[in-house]
């Protein structure tokens, strides 16, 4: 019996991905455990294991490099070991046409098919292949001679959080339904394609979330309204990588949360010297810190004492996080991604800047894996490298709050009544407004700037 | 044996002549030796259904129909391939029906139980008992109204005599002294139970004084006593005297049907008694005895009767089956009537005239009785008083008691009185007050009246119009106000009618008089005196044609009768919030306009369906299966029902009030379904 090689769900939100390209060859022999193909997913290519084992036999359709897949999407089969020829493998029993499906309805809940994640749940699912134990005449091999029911996990989407209108894409407009599309009505699909809308990317006001025809013509009119997208100009069309697609609908959903962000100056002068005793320093064994790395040091050790800046919005509660998990944003050439640097406070400076190092290689060398960059209650991001001085950072959803950091510079402050060159730094803290208010906020920041400006402690 | 039953040789030796007792002996053979040929047909597997066989029983029909002409007409039982034969089919059409081809009486719809030939005036045998006798004496009255001397004859069997039909039509046969022979075939079993085990009085015959008329008890295996009698009764039903009940005592001398055991219930030996009184045997010994043909010229008689009926089967065996596709045609009219005045959809504008509801449906049968001499009213109270909602009014007066028809309280008998007028020639108007007594009559509406035009393969028509008032309302509690069209639309073969305005009230009945198929006109009683535009001129509305009562853009509303006017209601107070709803009402139920209502729907995208009457595979589910097939890509939102509660009506305001729905609760509804 061949097994189905099918694209895997790589993190908790992904539907679809880019594939890379097969690790084995056609006809070659893959042993459980070998890595198959590589796949990348919302946040990092990923070399996919093999679970089960045999002949990789690659259909004449089978994707290849850069090709976007949808999670589910059987790649190639794998055969069992080439039997002798004109040996005929046993039959396996067939299960009459008109019992199977009777059957399919009484097990079809268990064991067929990935079972749908929860919101909330890191799960990442393995890939979706059948147990290879043959054991022929069992219900499950009439099942799974069926076609293999839709994996629907509407719970993995964002709770509140659709994405709002993209432009047509045409598949999904066609009028097949999506694995995680909002419900629809079917005069809104038919409007849909109709306008070339991509109905499964409209934001339905229905029940349940259910898209109308009135949303699928509000949503034209409000992508008529954006303005510059009469009349495509010349130039060259770029299709959208899976991360950049993830990045669009991450941000998407991060607009549609109410936030707020706070400024503040602080005084960087005794942190710009600490760098420069670190950098200077003899006793150094890992790479020098940097401003970054002493940061997250920094709102490492405060946010136990600030537990909803270290939290986050999950539907019916707040969800305020039990350890202290810090993204660092990182620009790569494919696009942002945000490594997750664990259990901060726990960790010493060196050690933080030995990890986000490591993390920053990876990514900038496309290896993250989901697991890097899943976790994170807190995210730093930093433009002053690039001379930016204030920005307005997005927010990370699920997460609370996100610090912008800006480029120091010198300037001219009154101390004590006299004018003096000082460093100075510009925090910005964007936060959910739902998940806390702006004098919590505050006290967050200036707590944050007090660290800055005394921030031996980073050293203990 | 009773004083009463009569010793045919008398009278038949004076009566009938040389030529009549041949003929009688002719028929009678042709009869037997069709039957023994079907019941080898139905063991070699060449009859697909039942077959009931009328041996031993030749007697009576060949005796009874050798005094009918070609135009009187015959209704028959189960057990009717012998009055056929005697009322002239040919037999190759009676095996060829029984084989199921083409070439058969009923074009294969019928077979044993459905034999029509009415050009030849069969009008059918039937697989229910009873309604044969309130056909015929339907017909009877027809042949009243029409001013014909034409006679009816109802064969039924004594299973027949102990039914409400038997009572109900001999009482209005009697009554209005209509011409019709009731003649009971008395074989002592009705399938096997026998009579003195169903019948308190085992004397059919003497059941005639009941109704006001003769009843005589004849031997039912001497066919010259049988004719005499019949003859005797035939002339007084053609003279206006009224009808007469023959019980013809005989014995079927084969099983119930082709095929069933036969000693369970009687033996051999008192089957093999019965077989030596055999009638045809009777017969030819009194045809040698009185000289009137040798023995050998009755044999070859009997050798050309058996080359006729083997020349019959070959031709039945050699006839095609009907063509499939015709499979659903006559269930109405292959050619609707047309209509008498012009045929009119849309309401009227402003300036007409204002009429009620009830004065509307007055006008249009009013103005369709003085256009058809052959339409008559029957129902209680519907004569010189007029109606108990005015219906009648005047009427009696104008078209006097025989087109206005005061009834005993016998609805099923007065509905099956109405079908087999139908059937002769005239046009029964029955005005039932309130629908709900219609269900006493359902068997009629439903097996006979429904199922006539295509029973007999479309060449009957059943121009019958039953009306009366629907509705919950003003307490009228359960057994006044029942919403039943659901049930009648279910069934093929009628109309059904629910209007909703006076305009449409009069155009509908207006063009039910006009055609010929069986119409239900549903009156809702709470819309008797509401008041609408209704021109002067006369006008027809076409049944299947839906009205768009209010146009509008975010939700389409389908309702009839009372629910159709609330609608409108509910659409002008969403109208207020800035909901547009557009009305439609299909007026007809039966034919069900779902071309407009989906139109609508592909318009708006959301469909409420609005409805007095019971959910449950009603109106408004058969509307939201249309519209949830048909219309899938155009709903923006699931199809809503809103109907009445599941329970009957029951009396006290408050609690009446909460079975039906409401304004509120269409509006909610609505504005609900708009939002969603």
């Amino acid at each position: 019996m061949k097994i189905e090689v099918t694209v895997p769900r790589l993190g908790w939100s992904m539907e679809e991905g880019v594939f890379q390209g097969w690790l084995k060859r056609e006809g070659e022999w893959v042993g459980r455990g070998d890595l198959l193909f590589v796949l990348e997913g919302d946040k990092a290519a990923q070399e996919v294991e093999s679970l089960d084992e045999g002949v990789l036999r690659l259909p004449a359709a089978a994707p290849g490099e850069g090709d976007v897949v949808q999670v589910g999407q059987v790649l190639a089969y794998l055969e069992p070991r080439a039997v002798a020829v004109g040996t005929a493998p046993a039959p396996a029993p067939q299960m009459s046409p008109s019992l199977a499906p009777k059957l399919a309805a009484e097990i079809g809940p268990a064991g067929t098919g990935p079972q749908p994640a929860r919101a909330g749940t890191a799960v990442s699912l393995p890939p979706v292949v059948p147990a290879a134990t043959p054991i022929a005449a069992h219900p499950r091999d009439a099942v799974d001679s069926l076609p293999r029911p839709a994996v629907a996990p509407a719970a993995t989407a964002l709770p509140g959080a659709r994405p709002v209108l993209a432009g047509s894409s045409g598949a999904a407009a066609a009028g097949r339904r999506p694995r995680t599309a909002p419900p629809s009505s079917p005069r809104a699909r038919r409007i849909a394609a109709s306008l070339g809308v991509d109905w499964a990317r409209v934001a339905g006001g229905g029940p349940g979330g259910r898209v109308r025809e009135q949303d699928v013509r509000a949503s034209l009119a409000t992508a008529a309204a954006a303005p510059p997208l009469e009349a495509s100009p010349a130039g060259e069309r770029v299709p959208l990588t899976a991360l950049r697609r993830t990045i669009a609908a991450r941000l998407t959903t991060a607009a549609a949360v109410p936030t707020a962000t706070l400024t503040r100056r602080a005084d960087a002068t005794a942190l710009t010297a600490l760098r420069r005793s670190l950098a200077s320093s003899t006793n150094q064994t890992g790479p020098v810190p940097g401003y970054t790395d002493l940061l997250v040091k920094l709102v490492g050790m405060l946010l136990p004492e600030f537990p909803y800046l270290n939290a986050r919005w999950d539907g019916d509660a707040l969800l305020l996080c039990a350890g202290v998990n810090i993204g660092i944003a990182v620009d790569t050439d494919a696009g942002l991604v945000v490594p997750v640097l664990r259990d901060v406070p726990s960790r010493s400076l060196g050690d933080i800047a030995a990890a986000s190092r490591a993390a920053i290689e990876r990514a900038r060398a496309n290896q993250l894996t989901p697991a890097d960059c899943s976790g994170g209650t807190f995210t730093i991001t930093n433009l002053g490298g690039l001379g930016v001085e204030t920005f307005t950072p997005v927010l990370n959803p699920p997460q609370a709050a996100i610090l912008g950091v800006g480029r120091i510079t010198p300037e001219a402050v009154v101390h004590d009544g006299a004018v003096v060159a000082r460093e100075g730094i510009t925090l910005s803290l964007t936060f959910d407004h739902r998940v806390l208010d702006g004098a919590p906020a505050a006290r967050f920041l200036d707590a944050l700037r007090r660290a800055i400006e005394n921030p031996e402690r980073v050293l203990n | 044996m009773p004083a009463a039953l009569r010793e045919g040789s008398e009278l038949s030796q004076t009566t009938t002549a040389a030529e009549s007792w041949l003929a009688l002996f002719d028929r009678m053979l042709v009869i037997r030796l069709c039957e023994e040929q079907l019941a080898r047909s139905h063991q070699r597997g060449l009859i697909h259904g039942a077959c009931h066989t009328y041996v031993g029983e030749e007697a009576i029909a060949t005796g009874v129909c050798a005094h009918l002409r070609t135009d009187d007409v015959v209704f028959s039982t189960h057990r009717g391939h012998g009055h056929a034969l005697a009322k002239g089919l040919p037999p190759r059409e009676l095996i060829a029906e029984l084989y199921g081809r083409e070439t058969g009486c009923s074009r294969g719809r019928g077979g044993s139980m459905h034999i029509f030939a009415p050009e030849i005036g069969m009008m059918g045998t039937s697989g229910i008992v009873g309604p044969c006798i309130l056909q015929a004496a339907g017909a009877g009255y027809a042949s009243r109204v029409l001013g014909l001397d034409r006679v009816a004859v109802a064969f039924f069997g004594d299973g027949a005599v102990n039914n409400g039909a038997f009572h109900e039509g001999l009482n209005m046969a009697g009554l209005w002294k209509l011409p019709v022979l009731f003649v009971c075939e008395n074989n002592q079993f009705a399938t096997e139970v026998p009579f003195n085990a169903s019948a308190a009085n085992t004397d059919v015959a003497s059941r005639g004084a009941s109704y006001g008329m003769p009843g005589l008890a004849l031997d039912g295996n001497d066919v010259l006593g049988i004719s005499s009698a019949a003859a005797e009764a035939v002339a007084r039903a053609r003279a206006g005297e009224g009808p007469t009940l023959l019980e013809c005592r005989t014995y079927r001398t084969r099983a119930h049907a082709e095929g069933m055991g036969d000693f369970t219930y009687r033996t051999r030996d008192e089957v093999d008694e019965w077989r030596k009184r055999c009638p045809i045997a009777r017969l030819r010994e009194r045809i040698v005895a009185a000289g009137l043909a040798t023995d050998e010229d009755l044999r070859a008689r009997e050798a050309s009767i058996a080359a006729l009926i083997a020349e019959a089967e070959t031709f039945a065996a050699a006839s095609r089956p009907p063509d499939p596709a015709t499979a659903t045609t006559h269930v109405y009219s292959a050619v609707p009537a047309a209509p008498a005045s012009p045929l009119r959809h849309h309401p009227p504008g402003p300036g007409t005239r204002e009429i009620t509801y009830g004065r509307a449906t007055w006008e249009a049968l009013s103005e369709e009785m003085a256009r058809h001499p052959e339409i008559f009213v029957m129902g209680e109270g519907i004569g010189v008083r007029g109606g108990n909602f005015r219906t009648t009014e005047g009427l009696f007066q104008k078209y006097g008691a025989l087109r206005l028809r005061d009834t005993p309280i016998s609805e099923r008998g007065f509905v099956g009185l109405a079908g087999g007028a139908a059937m002769t020639g005239a046009r029964p108007v029955v005005d039932f007050m309130f629908a709900d007594f219609i269900m006493d009559s359902i068997g009629e509406v439903v097996n006979q009246i429904a199922k006539m035009q295509y029973m007999s393969s479309g060449r009957l028509k059943m121009p019958v119009l039953l009306r009366g008032c629907i509705g919950i309302g003003h307490s009228a509690a359960t057994h006044h106000s029942g919403n039943y069209y659901p049930l009648y639309a279910h069934f093929p073969g009628l109309r059904v009618l629910v209007p909703s305005t006076p305009y449409d009230a009069k155009g509908l009945m207006k063009r039910a008089l006009n055609c010929d198929d069986p119409v239900l006109f549903l009156e809702h009683r709470e819309l008797l005196n509401t008041r609408g535009p209704v021109p002067d001129e006369e006008y027809e509305i076409e049944f299947g044609r839906a009205v768009v009562t209010r146009e509008g853009a975010d939700l389409t509303i389908v309702a009839i009768a009372q629910m159709a006017r609330r609608a409108l209601e509910a659409a002008e107070q969403l109208a207020g919030e800035g909901i547009s709803i557009e009305v439609v009402d299909p007026r007809t139920v039966s034919p069900l306009d779902t071309e407009t209502i989906l139109r609508s729907v592909h318009k708006t995208g959301r469909l409420l369906v609005v409805d007095e009457a019971y959910g449950p595979f009603g109106f408004a589910s058969e509307i939201a299966a249309h519209a949830a097939g048909a219309a899938f890509d155009d709903l923006d939102a699931p199809v809503r029902r809103l109907f009445g509660a599941f329970s009957p009506t029951p009396y006290s305001p408050s609690l009446e009030q909460a079975v039906v729905p409401a304004l509120a609760d269409i509006v909610q509804a609505a504005r609900q379904l708009a939002r969603e």
